[in-house]
């Protein structure tokens, strides 16, 4: 069992499998009926919100909400279990920015 | 329940049974294998920080770790199913034992090594074998 304080994992940068940098985590949301994690807020930067073909935005911020079931180890940094080409593909439109990206 | 930030769950009052207003939530810790929560820390009010055994520190706030399963919901406030007495039992065996709770354990009583026997014969110049 690997526990972290939230905290510390706050800030880590995430990687996808084929080691494309998507961003850093910043915030996550919790179940408080379950205590469980749901989603982790990651916030994408400017090469990854390219690469994903999202719509950069001036007044809300550039996140995306990545479940938890897609995260595949949390150290230095986070490690999806998916590439960049199948998480763009889980984002189908601009619009979905808020829809949680997870295992089909 | 709505789904929540930590960010909001962080600073929230928490509330026992019995209505004490004990403190705010801390730090939260998740195991990132199943992304279970599985305590927070609770950030105990001064006036609370001698009933509830915490120990108490001179400029942060004493700290009591609370296992979730202890919560009965969430809300504008945290809500314990427990009151103050079995927050304080329960509580005290999530804290790790304090120095005097320690069990001391009796110094090993040091062992004089014995002293090596040296073989080693000196001759003296006229003793000495001589080389054939």
């Amino acid at each position: 069992m690997a526990e972290f304080n939230l905290s510390e994992v706050r800030g880590k940068r995430m990687f996808t499998t084929d080691g494309m940098a998507v961003g850093t985590v910043v915030r996550f949301e919790i179940d408080p009926t379950l205590w469980r994690v749901r989603s982790l807020v990651v916030k994408v930067n400017d090469t990854a919100m390219q690469l994903l073909e999202l719509k950069k935005s001036l007044l809300t911020a550039n996140e995306i909400l990545v479940g938890h079931d897609i995260v595949k180890s949390v150290g230095d940094v986070v490690n999806l279990g998916v590439s960049l080409e199948m998480l763009k593909g889980q984002l189908a439109a601009p619009t979905s920015k808020k829809q949680v990206i997870s295992k089909k | 329940m709505p789904i929540i930030k930590d960010t909001e769950l962080t600073g929230k009052r928490v509330i026992t049974d019995d209505a004490a207003d004990v403190g705010t939530v801390g730090d939260i810790y998740v195991d990132v294998y199943d992304w279970h929560i599985t305590r927070f820390d609770l950030r105990v009010e001064k006036s609370y920080v001698e009933r509830l055994g915490a120990e108490g520190r001179m400029l942060r706030k004493s700290i009591v770790p609370i296992r979730t399963h202890m919560v009965r919901a969430v809300g504008d406030v945290v809500h314990l199913k427990d009151g103050l007495e079995e927050l304080k039992r329960s509580t005290k065996l999530v804290q790790p034992p304090t120095k005097e709770e320690r069990p001391s354990h009796p110094k090993k009583e040091a062992v004089e090594e014995p002293k090596r026997a040296t073989h080693t014969k000196r001759y003296e110049p006229e003793e000495r074998p001589r080389k054939l």
